[in-house]
Protein backbone atom coordinates (compact mmCIF):
# COMPACT_ATOMS: atom_id res chain seq x y z
CA UNK A 1 0.00 0.00 0.00
CA UNK A 2 1.29 3.45 -0.92
CA UNK A 3 0.04 5.74 1.81
CA UNK A 4 0.00 9.52 1.48
CA UNK A 5 -0.49 11.18 4.82
CA UNK A 6 -1.28 14.91 5.33
CA UNK A 7 0.74 15.94 2.29
CA UNK A 8 0.97 19.66 1.51
CA UNK A 9 3.05 21.54 -1.02
CA UNK A 10 3.22 25.19 -2.09
CA UNK A 11 4.99 26.94 -4.96
CA UNK A 12 6.12 30.41 -3.84
CA UNK A 13 3.64 30.29 -0.95
CA UNK A 14 0.80 29.44 -3.32
CA UNK A 15 -0.65 26.12 -2.15
CA UNK A 16 -0.82 23.45 -4.85
CA UNK A 17 -1.60 20.44 -2.67
CA UNK A 18 -3.13 20.68 0.78
CA UNK A 19 -3.62 17.94 3.36
CA UNK A 20 -3.68 15.14 0.83
CA UNK A 21 -4.61 11.86 2.46
CA UNK A 22 -5.03 8.86 0.23
CA UNK A 23 -3.91 5.25 -0.09
CA UNK A 24 -3.08 3.54 -3.37
CA UNK A 25 -3.25 -0.21 -3.56
CA UNK A 26 -0.13 -1.86 -4.91
CA UNK A 27 -0.07 -3.80 -8.21
CA UNK A 28 -2.91 -1.76 -9.70
CA UNK A 29 -3.02 0.81 -12.45
CA UNK A 30 -4.14 4.16 -11.02
CA UNK A 31 -5.35 7.00 -13.18
CA UNK A 32 -5.02 10.54 -11.87
CA UNK A 33 -7.40 13.05 -13.44
CA UNK A 34 -7.97 16.72 -12.85
CA UNK A 35 -8.25 19.95 -14.76
CA UNK A 36 -5.19 21.88 -15.92
CA UNK A 37 -3.22 23.20 -12.96
CA UNK A 38 -4.86 20.85 -10.48
CA UNK A 39 -1.45 19.61 -9.33
CA UNK A 40 -1.11 16.24 -11.08
CA UNK A 41 2.49 16.76 -12.17
CA UNK A 42 3.40 18.31 -8.82
CA UNK A 43 1.95 15.24 -7.11
CA UNK A 44 4.05 12.97 -9.34
CA UNK A 45 7.16 15.03 -8.69
CA UNK A 46 6.65 14.68 -4.95
CA UNK A 47 5.90 10.97 -5.29
CA UNK A 48 9.17 10.58 -7.24
CA UNK A 49 11.10 12.57 -4.66
CA UNK A 50 12.12 15.37 -7.08
CA UNK A 51 10.18 17.84 -4.95
CA UNK A 52 10.07 17.80 -1.19
CA UNK A 53 6.66 18.24 0.39
CA UNK A 54 6.26 21.07 2.90
CA UNK A 55 4.45 18.64 5.18
CA UNK A 56 3.34 15.04 5.25
CA UNK A 57 4.74 11.69 4.25
CA UNK A 58 4.62 9.11 1.48
CA UNK A 59 5.33 5.51 2.39
CA UNK A 60 5.30 2.15 0.68
CA UNK A 61 4.18 -0.48 3.19
CA UNK A 62 5.26 1.80 6.01
CA UNK A 63 8.69 2.56 4.58
CA UNK A 64 9.80 5.68 2.68
CA UNK A 65 9.74 5.03 -1.06
CA UNK A 66 13.18 4.71 -2.64
CA UNK A 67 13.76 6.79 -5.74
CA UNK A 68 15.32 3.74 -7.30
CA UNK A 69 11.99 1.89 -7.13
CA UNK A 70 10.37 4.40 -9.47
CA UNK A 71 10.45 4.69 -13.24
CA UNK A 72 9.30 8.14 -14.29
CA UNK A 73 8.13 8.86 -17.81
CA UNK A 74 7.51 12.57 -17.78
CA UNK A 75 5.37 14.60 -20.14
CA UNK A 76 8.38 16.27 -21.73
CA UNK A 77 11.87 15.04 -21.09
CA UNK A 78 15.12 16.23 -22.55
CA UNK A 79 18.06 14.30 -23.83
CA UNK A 80 21.79 14.74 -23.96
CA UNK A 81 22.91 16.20 -27.31
CA UNK A 82 24.98 14.28 -29.86
CA UNK A 83 24.09 10.86 -28.52
CA UNK A 84 22.56 8.11 -30.60
CA UNK A 85 19.47 6.40 -29.19
CA UNK A 86 21.52 3.24 -28.70
CA UNK A 87 24.15 5.11 -26.67
CA UNK A 88 21.38 6.70 -24.61
CA UNK A 89 19.83 3.30 -23.88
CA UNK A 90 23.22 1.84 -22.93
CA UNK A 91 23.32 4.25 -19.97
CA UNK A 92 20.47 2.36 -18.30
CA UNK A 93 21.20 -0.91 -16.52
CA UNK A 94 19.30 -3.92 -17.83
CA UNK A 95 17.54 -5.21 -14.73
CA UNK A 96 14.44 -6.36 -16.61
CA UNK A 97 15.74 -9.69 -17.89
CA UNK A 98 13.02 -10.12 -20.55
CA UNK A 99 13.76 -6.73 -22.08
CA UNK A 100 14.56 -6.82 -25.77
CA UNK A 101 15.75 -3.45 -26.97
CA UNK A 102 15.74 -4.23 -30.68
CA UNK A 103 12.22 -5.71 -30.63
CA UNK A 104 10.83 -2.74 -28.73
CA UNK A 105 12.57 -0.29 -31.05
CA UNK A 106 11.09 -2.13 -34.04
CA UNK A 107 7.62 -2.06 -32.53
CA UNK A 108 7.90 1.68 -31.93
CA UNK A 109 9.65 2.18 -35.27
CA UNK A 110 12.70 3.89 -33.77
CA UNK A 111 16.04 4.06 -35.64
CA UNK A 112 18.40 3.39 -32.73
CA UNK A 113 21.59 4.36 -34.56
CA UNK A 114 20.33 7.90 -35.28
CA UNK A 115 21.15 10.94 -33.15
CA UNK A 116 18.35 11.69 -30.69
CA UNK A 117 18.62 15.36 -31.75
CA UNK A 118 16.98 14.35 -35.05
CA UNK A 119 14.04 12.63 -33.30
CA UNK A 120 10.56 14.13 -33.22
CA UNK A 121 8.79 14.76 -29.89
CA UNK A 122 6.84 11.52 -30.22
CA UNK A 123 9.98 9.51 -30.99
CA UNK A 124 11.73 10.99 -27.96
CA UNK A 125 8.80 9.97 -25.78
CA UNK A 126 8.92 6.42 -27.16
CA UNK A 127 12.67 6.29 -26.51
CA UNK A 128 12.16 7.38 -22.93
CA UNK A 129 9.48 4.69 -22.48
CA UNK A 130 11.86 2.02 -23.82
CA UNK A 131 14.65 3.23 -21.52
CA UNK A 132 12.44 2.94 -18.47
CA UNK A 133 11.18 -0.52 -19.46
CA UNK A 134 14.80 -1.72 -19.42
CA UNK A 135 14.76 -1.48 -15.64
CA UNK A 136 12.81 -3.69 -13.30
CA UNK A 137 11.13 -1.01 -11.17
CA UNK A 138 8.27 -1.50 -8.74
CA UNK A 139 6.42 1.70 -9.57
CA UNK A 140 5.87 3.31 -12.99
CA UNK A 141 4.74 6.93 -13.20
CA UNK A 142 3.52 8.13 -16.57
CA UNK A 143 2.69 11.80 -16.92
CA UNK A 144 0.62 12.48 -20.04
CA UNK A 145 2.03 9.41 -21.78
CA UNK A 146 -0.35 9.56 -24.74
CA UNK A 147 0.55 13.13 -25.77
CA UNK A 148 2.53 13.33 -28.99
CA UNK A 149 2.19 9.65 -29.83
CA UNK A 150 0.63 8.40 -33.06
CA UNK A 151 -2.38 6.06 -32.97
CA UNK A 152 -0.37 2.83 -33.26
CA UNK A 153 2.07 3.89 -30.54
CA UNK A 154 -0.81 4.86 -28.27
CA UNK A 155 -2.27 1.39 -28.72
CA UNK A 156 1.16 -0.18 -28.11
CA UNK A 157 1.62 1.87 -24.96
CA UNK A 158 -1.78 0.79 -23.65
CA UNK A 159 -0.74 -2.84 -24.18
CA UNK A 160 2.59 -2.22 -22.43
CA UNK A 161 0.77 -0.73 -19.44
CA UNK A 162 -1.56 -3.75 -19.29
CA UNK A 163 1.46 -6.09 -19.41
CA UNK A 164 3.25 -4.15 -16.67
CA UNK A 165 0.11 -4.45 -14.58
CA UNK A 166 0.12 -8.22 -15.13
CA UNK A 167 3.73 -8.22 -13.92
CA UNK A 168 2.45 -6.81 -10.61
CA UNK A 169 3.79 -3.30 -11.13
CA UNK A 170 2.06 -0.34 -9.53
CA UNK A 171 1.32 2.21 -12.23
CA UNK A 172 0.25 5.84 -12.02
CA UNK A 173 -1.00 7.63 -15.12
CA UNK A 174 -2.06 11.23 -15.49
CA UNK A 175 -3.80 12.10 -18.70
CA UNK A 176 -5.79 14.93 -20.20
CA UNK A 177 -7.46 12.34 -22.36
CA UNK A 178 -9.66 10.35 -20.00
CA UNK A 179 -10.95 7.70 -22.41
CA UNK A 180 -7.86 5.41 -22.47
CA UNK A 181 -7.82 5.45 -18.68
CA UNK A 182 -11.24 3.75 -18.61
CA UNK A 183 -9.80 0.68 -20.27
CA UNK A 184 -6.37 0.42 -18.64
CA UNK A 185 -6.94 1.66 -15.06
CA UNK A 186 -8.45 -0.27 -12.21
CA UNK A 187 -8.88 2.91 -10.18
CA UNK A 188 -9.14 6.56 -11.12
CA UNK A 189 -8.59 9.34 -8.59
CA UNK A 190 -9.91 12.85 -9.03
CA UNK A 191 -7.57 15.68 -8.00
CA UNK A 192 -9.47 18.90 -7.37
CA UNK A 193 -9.17 21.87 -5.03
CA UNK A 194 -5.66 20.83 -3.97
CA UNK A 195 -6.55 17.33 -2.82
CA UNK A 196 -8.04 14.05 -4.02
CA UNK A 197 -11.80 14.46 -3.81
CA UNK A 198 -12.83 10.95 -4.78
CA UNK A 199 -11.52 7.60 -5.98
CA UNK A 200 -13.50 5.61 -8.51
CA UNK A 201 -13.44 1.87 -9.09
CA UNK A 202 -13.99 0.57 -12.61
CA UNK A 203 -17.75 0.10 -12.09
CA UNK A 204 -18.02 3.82 -11.18
CA UNK A 205 -16.08 5.23 -14.13
CA UNK A 206 -19.34 6.28 -15.85
CA UNK A 207 -19.81 8.98 -13.18
CA UNK A 208 -16.35 10.43 -13.77
CA UNK A 209 -16.99 12.65 -16.75
CA UNK A 210 -19.89 14.45 -15.10
CA UNK A 211 -17.97 14.93 -11.85
CA UNK A 212 -14.66 16.03 -13.37
CA UNK A 213 -16.10 18.32 -16.00
CA UNK A 214 -19.45 19.15 -14.34
CA UNK A 215 -18.64 22.64 -13.00
CA UNK A 216 -16.32 23.35 -15.90
CA UNK A 217 -19.00 22.49 -18.50
CA UNK A 218 -21.66 24.55 -16.74
CA UNK A 219 -19.43 27.64 -16.36
CA UNK A 220 -18.16 27.37 -19.90
CA UNK A 221 -21.67 27.03 -21.31
CA UNK A 222 -22.78 30.17 -19.41
CA UNK A 223 -19.74 32.21 -20.43
CA UNK A 224 -19.92 31.13 -24.06
CA UNK A 225 -23.63 31.84 -24.35
CA UNK A 226 -22.96 35.39 -23.12
CA UNK A 227 -19.95 35.89 -25.39
CA UNK A 228 -21.15 34.47 -28.70
CA UNK B 1 15.57 47.17 -30.15
CA UNK B 2 13.35 44.47 -28.61
CA UNK B 3 16.31 42.28 -27.74
CA UNK B 4 17.98 44.99 -25.64
CA UNK B 5 14.68 45.68 -23.94
CA UNK B 6 14.41 41.99 -23.00
CA UNK B 7 18.00 41.95 -21.75
CA UNK B 8 17.30 45.08 -19.71
CA UNK B 9 14.33 43.41 -18.00
CA UNK B 10 16.36 40.22 -17.43
CA UNK B 11 19.27 42.11 -15.89
CA UNK B 12 16.92 44.19 -13.76
CA UNK B 13 15.17 41.05 -12.53
CA UNK B 14 18.24 38.81 -12.05
CA UNK B 15 20.90 41.24 -10.86
CA UNK B 16 18.95 44.23 -9.49
CA UNK B 17 21.25 46.52 -7.51
CA UNK B 18 24.16 44.15 -8.12
CA UNK B 19 24.25 45.24 -11.77
CA UNK B 20 26.64 48.19 -11.28
CA UNK B 21 29.07 46.39 -8.91
CA UNK B 22 29.25 43.41 -11.30
CA UNK B 23 29.88 45.76 -14.21
CA UNK B 24 32.67 47.46 -12.24
CA UNK B 25 34.13 44.09 -11.22
CA UNK B 26 34.18 42.91 -14.86
CA UNK B 27 35.99 46.10 -15.87
CA UNK B 28 38.52 45.73 -13.02
CA UNK B 29 39.22 42.10 -13.86
CA UNK B 30 39.67 42.98 -17.52
CA UNK B 31 42.01 45.87 -16.63
CA UNK B 32 44.16 43.70 -14.36
CA UNK B 33 44.26 40.80 -16.83
CA UNK B 34 45.52 43.11 -19.58
CA UNK B 35 48.04 44.68 -17.18
CA UNK B 36 49.38 41.30 -16.08
CA UNK B 37 53.20 41.24 -15.90
CA UNK B 38 53.25 37.98 -17.91
CA UNK B 39 51.94 39.89 -20.98
CA UNK B 40 48.96 37.63 -21.56
CA UNK B 41 46.76 40.34 -23.09
CA UNK B 42 46.35 38.65 -26.46
CA UNK B 43 45.30 35.38 -24.84
CA UNK B 44 42.72 37.31 -22.82
CA UNK B 45 41.37 38.71 -26.11
CA UNK B 46 41.03 35.14 -27.39
CA UNK B 47 39.35 33.98 -24.18
CA UNK B 48 36.83 36.85 -24.15
CA UNK B 49 36.02 36.34 -27.84
CA UNK B 50 35.63 32.60 -27.22
CA UNK B 51 33.25 33.20 -24.31
CA UNK B 52 31.06 35.42 -26.51
CA UNK B 53 31.16 32.82 -29.28
CA UNK B 54 30.27 30.07 -26.82
CA UNK B 55 27.34 32.13 -25.56
CA UNK B 56 26.16 32.78 -29.11
CA UNK B 57 26.47 29.13 -30.08
CA UNK B 58 24.51 27.91 -27.09
CA UNK B 59 21.82 30.58 -26.80
CA UNK B 60 18.36 29.16 -27.30
CA UNK B 61 16.56 32.28 -28.51
CA UNK B 62 18.23 32.79 -31.89
CA UNK B 63 15.48 31.14 -33.92
CA UNK B 64 12.87 33.15 -32.00
CA UNK B 65 14.78 36.40 -32.52
CA UNK B 66 15.24 35.84 -36.26
CA UNK B 67 11.57 34.92 -36.64
CA UNK B 68 9.96 37.70 -34.63
CA UNK B 69 12.35 40.66 -34.43
CA UNK B 70 13.04 43.19 -37.15
CA UNK B 71 16.73 43.33 -38.16
CA UNK B 72 17.54 40.58 -35.68
CA UNK B 73 21.18 40.36 -36.71
CA UNK B 74 21.71 44.09 -36.13
CA UNK B 75 20.08 43.75 -32.73
CA UNK B 76 22.33 40.82 -31.81
CA UNK B 77 25.44 42.68 -33.00
CA UNK B 78 24.44 45.73 -30.95
CA UNK B 79 23.75 43.56 -27.93
CA UNK B 80 27.21 41.93 -28.07
CA UNK B 81 29.00 45.22 -28.72
CA UNK B 82 27.30 46.79 -25.69
CA UNK B 83 27.98 43.84 -23.42
CA UNK B 84 31.60 43.84 -24.53
CA UNK B 85 32.15 47.44 -23.42
CA UNK B 86 32.78 46.70 -19.70
CA UNK B 87 35.60 44.37 -20.79
CA UNK B 88 36.95 46.39 -23.70
CA UNK B 89 36.92 49.99 -22.39
CA UNK B 90 39.49 49.31 -19.60
CA UNK B 91 41.82 47.89 -22.27
CA UNK B 92 42.17 51.39 -23.70
CA UNK B 93 44.10 52.35 -20.55
CA UNK B 94 46.64 49.56 -20.93
CA UNK B 95 49.50 48.91 -23.33
CA UNK B 96 47.15 46.59 -25.22
CA UNK B 97 44.90 49.52 -26.21
CA UNK B 98 44.70 48.20 -29.78
CA UNK B 99 43.01 45.05 -28.41
CA UNK B 100 39.90 47.19 -27.94
CA UNK B 101 39.45 47.21 -31.71
CA UNK B 102 40.45 43.57 -32.08
CA UNK B 103 37.88 42.53 -29.46
CA UNK B 104 35.07 44.52 -31.05
CA UNK B 105 35.98 43.28 -34.52
CA UNK B 106 36.07 39.63 -33.41
CA UNK B 107 32.80 39.88 -31.49
CA UNK B 108 31.21 41.75 -34.43
CA UNK B 109 31.85 38.69 -36.61
CA UNK B 110 30.25 36.20 -34.21
CA UNK B 111 26.60 36.67 -35.32
CA UNK B 112 27.73 35.94 -38.89
CA UNK B 113 29.11 32.52 -37.92
CA UNK B 114 26.89 29.64 -38.92
CA UNK B 115 26.26 27.90 -35.62
CA UNK B 116 23.23 25.97 -36.85
CA UNK B 117 25.11 23.61 -39.16
CA UNK B 118 24.78 20.12 -37.77
CA UNK B 119 27.74 17.80 -38.12
CA UNK B 120 26.29 14.33 -38.38
CA UNK B 121 29.52 12.35 -38.02
CA UNK B 122 29.08 9.70 -35.38
CA UNK B 123 32.74 8.73 -34.89
CA UNK B 124 31.76 5.45 -33.31
CA UNK B 125 35.30 4.91 -31.99
CA UNK B 126 34.38 7.53 -29.37
CA UNK B 127 31.60 5.25 -28.09
CA UNK B 128 34.11 2.42 -27.76
CA UNK B 129 36.71 4.58 -26.00
CA UNK B 130 34.31 6.13 -23.49
CA UNK B 131 31.84 3.33 -22.75
CA UNK B 132 28.69 4.69 -21.08
CA UNK B 133 30.39 8.01 -20.28
CA UNK B 134 27.72 9.96 -22.11
CA UNK B 135 29.20 13.32 -21.08
CA UNK B 136 32.50 12.61 -22.82
CA UNK B 137 30.91 10.80 -25.78
CA UNK B 138 28.64 13.76 -26.45
CA UNK B 139 31.25 16.42 -25.65
CA UNK B 140 34.04 14.93 -27.75
CA UNK B 141 31.70 14.24 -30.66
CA UNK B 142 30.50 17.83 -30.53
CA UNK B 143 34.00 19.35 -30.30
CA UNK B 144 36.23 16.82 -32.06
CA UNK B 145 37.29 19.26 -34.76
CA UNK B 146 38.47 21.73 -32.12
CA UNK B 147 39.97 19.25 -29.66
CA UNK B 148 42.16 17.29 -32.08
CA UNK B 149 43.99 20.32 -33.58
CA UNK B 150 44.44 21.82 -30.12
CA UNK B 151 46.07 18.74 -28.64
CA UNK B 152 48.23 18.31 -31.75
CA UNK B 153 49.38 21.94 -31.51
CA UNK B 154 50.07 21.49 -27.79
CA UNK B 155 52.12 18.35 -28.48
CA UNK B 156 54.00 19.93 -31.37
CA UNK B 157 54.86 23.02 -29.32
CA UNK B 158 55.49 21.10 -26.11
CA UNK B 159 59.27 21.74 -25.98
CA UNK B 160 58.65 25.51 -26.06
CA UNK B 161 57.83 27.74 -23.10
CA UNK B 162 54.25 28.91 -22.47
CA UNK B 163 52.82 28.31 -26.00
CA UNK B 164 51.88 24.64 -25.50
CA UNK B 165 50.18 25.54 -22.24
CA UNK B 166 47.95 28.07 -23.99
CA UNK B 167 46.78 25.41 -26.47
CA UNK B 168 46.42 22.89 -23.66
CA UNK B 169 44.45 25.35 -21.57
CA UNK B 170 42.01 26.06 -24.41
CA UNK B 171 41.70 22.28 -24.87
CA UNK B 172 40.84 21.92 -21.19
CA UNK B 173 38.38 24.82 -21.39
CA UNK B 174 36.54 22.96 -24.17
CA UNK B 175 36.40 19.88 -21.94
CA UNK B 176 34.94 22.03 -19.13
CA UNK B 177 32.19 23.08 -21.54
CA UNK B 178 31.03 19.43 -21.67
CA UNK B 179 29.41 20.15 -18.31
CA UNK B 180 27.28 23.04 -19.56
CA UNK B 181 24.49 20.67 -20.59
CA UNK B 182 22.15 18.99 -18.15
CA UNK B 183 21.12 15.38 -18.57
CA UNK B 184 17.63 14.13 -17.81
CA UNK B 185 16.91 12.94 -14.31
CA UNK B 186 16.42 9.41 -15.62
CA UNK B 187 20.04 9.36 -16.81
CA UNK B 188 21.27 10.44 -13.40
CA UNK B 189 19.16 7.80 -11.71
CA UNK B 190 20.45 5.12 -14.08
CA UNK B 191 23.79 5.34 -12.28
CA UNK B 192 22.19 3.64 -9.27
CA UNK B 193 24.64 5.45 -6.99
CA UNK B 194 24.29 7.57 -3.89
CA UNK B 195 24.91 11.33 -4.43
CA UNK B 196 28.39 11.07 -2.91
CA UNK B 197 29.28 8.06 -5.05
CA UNK B 198 27.85 9.75 -8.14
CA UNK B 199 29.94 12.89 -7.67
CA UNK B 200 33.07 10.95 -6.71
CA UNK B 201 32.87 8.64 -9.71
CA UNK B 202 32.29 11.57 -12.09
CA UNK B 203 35.21 13.50 -10.59
CA UNK B 204 37.65 10.62 -10.66
CA UNK B 205 36.71 9.46 -14.14
CA UNK B 206 36.94 12.98 -15.63
CA UNK B 207 40.15 13.82 -13.76
CA UNK B 208 41.88 10.66 -14.98
CA UNK B 209 40.91 11.45 -18.58
CA UNK B 210 42.10 15.06 -18.36
CA UNK B 211 45.34 14.08 -16.65
CA UNK B 212 46.09 11.44 -19.29
CA UNK B 213 45.73 14.03 -22.07
CA UNK B 214 47.63 16.79 -20.22
CA UNK B 215 50.48 14.63 -18.95
CA UNK B 216 52.46 14.06 -22.20
CA UNK B 217 52.52 17.78 -23.06
CA UNK B 218 53.50 18.77 -19.52
CA UNK B 219 56.15 16.05 -19.20
CA UNK B 220 57.82 17.00 -22.49
CA UNK B 221 57.56 20.70 -21.59
CA UNK B 222 59.17 20.08 -18.19
CA UNK B 223 61.92 17.94 -19.72
CA UNK B 224 62.90 20.79 -22.04
CA UNK B 225 62.28 23.59 -19.52
CA UNK B 226 63.00 22.25 -16.07
CA UNK B 227 62.66 25.74 -14.55
CA UNK B 228 58.93 25.44 -15.36
CA UNK B 229 58.49 22.25 -13.33
CA UNK B 230 56.62 23.98 -10.51
CA UNK B 231 54.49 26.07 -12.84
CA UNK B 232 53.56 23.00 -14.94
CA UNK B 233 52.68 21.12 -11.77
CA UNK B 234 50.53 24.06 -10.65
CA UNK B 235 48.96 24.18 -14.14
CA UNK B 236 47.92 20.51 -13.95
CA UNK B 237 46.59 20.74 -10.40
CA UNK B 238 44.73 23.98 -11.12
CA UNK B 239 43.14 22.54 -14.26
CA UNK B 240 42.03 19.43 -12.39
CA UNK B 241 40.61 21.67 -9.67
CA UNK B 242 38.77 23.72 -12.31
CA UNK B 243 37.35 20.56 -13.85
CA UNK B 244 36.19 19.32 -10.46
CA UNK B 245 34.66 22.72 -9.70
CA UNK B 246 32.82 22.85 -13.02
CA UNK B 247 31.36 19.39 -12.30
CA UNK B 248 30.18 20.19 -8.78
CA UNK B 249 28.85 23.59 -9.89
CA UNK B 250 26.74 21.83 -12.50
CA UNK B 251 25.15 19.46 -10.01
CA UNK B 252 24.79 22.12 -7.31
CA UNK B 253 22.65 24.03 -9.80
CA UNK B 254 20.98 21.00 -11.42
CA UNK B 255 17.22 21.09 -11.47
CA UNK B 256 14.80 18.58 -12.86
CA UNK B 257 13.65 19.87 -16.27
CA UNK B 258 16.03 22.83 -16.25
CA UNK B 259 18.20 22.81 -19.34
CA UNK B 260 21.72 24.21 -19.05
CA UNK B 261 23.27 25.92 -16.09
CA UNK B 262 24.57 29.37 -15.33
CA UNK B 263 28.18 29.07 -14.27
CA UNK B 264 29.60 31.56 -16.77
CA UNK B 265 30.64 34.22 -14.24
CA UNK B 266 32.32 31.72 -11.92
CA UNK B 267 34.00 30.12 -14.93
CA UNK B 268 35.47 33.48 -15.98
CA UNK B 269 36.81 34.02 -12.45
CA UNK B 270 38.31 30.52 -12.43
CA UNK B 271 39.97 31.02 -15.84
CA UNK B 272 41.43 34.33 -14.68
CA UNK B 273 42.69 32.54 -11.56
CA UNK B 274 45.25 30.76 -13.71
CA UNK B 275 46.78 34.09 -14.77
CA UNK B 276 46.09 36.12 -11.64
CA UNK B 277 47.24 33.91 -8.73
CA UNK B 278 45.39 35.82 -6.01
CA UNK B 279 42.10 34.83 -7.69
CA UNK B 280 42.98 31.13 -7.66
CA UNK B 281 41.88 30.44 -4.04
CA UNK B 282 38.39 31.43 -5.17
CA UNK B 283 38.29 28.29 -7.31
CA UNK B 284 39.03 26.16 -4.27
CA UNK B 285 36.34 27.99 -2.31
CA UNK B 286 33.85 27.46 -5.17
CA UNK B 287 34.75 23.76 -5.19
CA UNK B 288 34.36 23.16 -1.46
CA UNK B 289 31.12 25.13 -1.29
CA UNK B 290 29.57 23.66 -4.43
CA UNK B 291 30.52 20.06 -3.67
CA UNK B 292 28.44 20.15 -0.50
CA UNK B 293 25.61 21.87 -2.39
CA UNK B 294 25.80 19.33 -5.24
CA UNK B 295 25.52 16.37 -2.87
CA UNK B 296 22.61 18.02 -1.09
CA UNK B 297 20.89 18.83 -4.38
CA UNK B 298 21.40 15.33 -5.78
CA UNK B 299 19.60 13.93 -2.75
CA UNK B 300 16.44 15.05 -4.55
CA UNK B 301 17.18 12.71 -7.43
CA UNK B 302 19.21 9.83 -5.99
CA UNK B 303 18.72 7.63 -2.94
CA UNK B 304 21.18 8.63 -0.25
CA UNK B 305 21.82 5.04 0.72
CA UNK B 306 21.52 1.62 -0.84
CA UNK B 307 19.22 -1.00 0.66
Amino acid sequence: MIAIHNLSFSYNEKPVLQNVNISFEEHLTHGIVGLNGSGKTTFFNILSGFLTADEGSITLNGVTIKKNDIAYIDAESFFYPKLTALEFLSVFPKTNLNYNEVELANIFDLPLDEFIDSYSTGMKKKLLIISQLKQDKKIFILDEPFNGLDMESNKTLQMIIELLNKKQKTIFIASHIIEPLYTICQKIHHLKNKHFTKSYSSNEFNQLDAEVFGDFNENLKNTLSKSL
Amino acid sequence: MQLLKIRFYQLKRDLGILFSPILALASCISFFAFNHPEKVGLYVVAIIAYLFYSFHKNRGDLAFAYKHFNSAKTQIITEYQLFLLPFSVPVLFTEYWYSFFALHALVFLIPFADTTRKIQFKFLFITKCFRNDYIFISGIRKNLFVLVPLILIALALSPLKLFPLVALFIFNAVVFSFYEVNESVQMIQASNKTPKQFISSLLSSAAVKLAIVNAPVLIINTAFNFDLFLFNFYFLIYNLLMLATVIVLKYADYQYKKQGNSIQIKLIIMILGLFIPYLSPLTLIFYVQSRAEAIKNLNNYLDDRHS
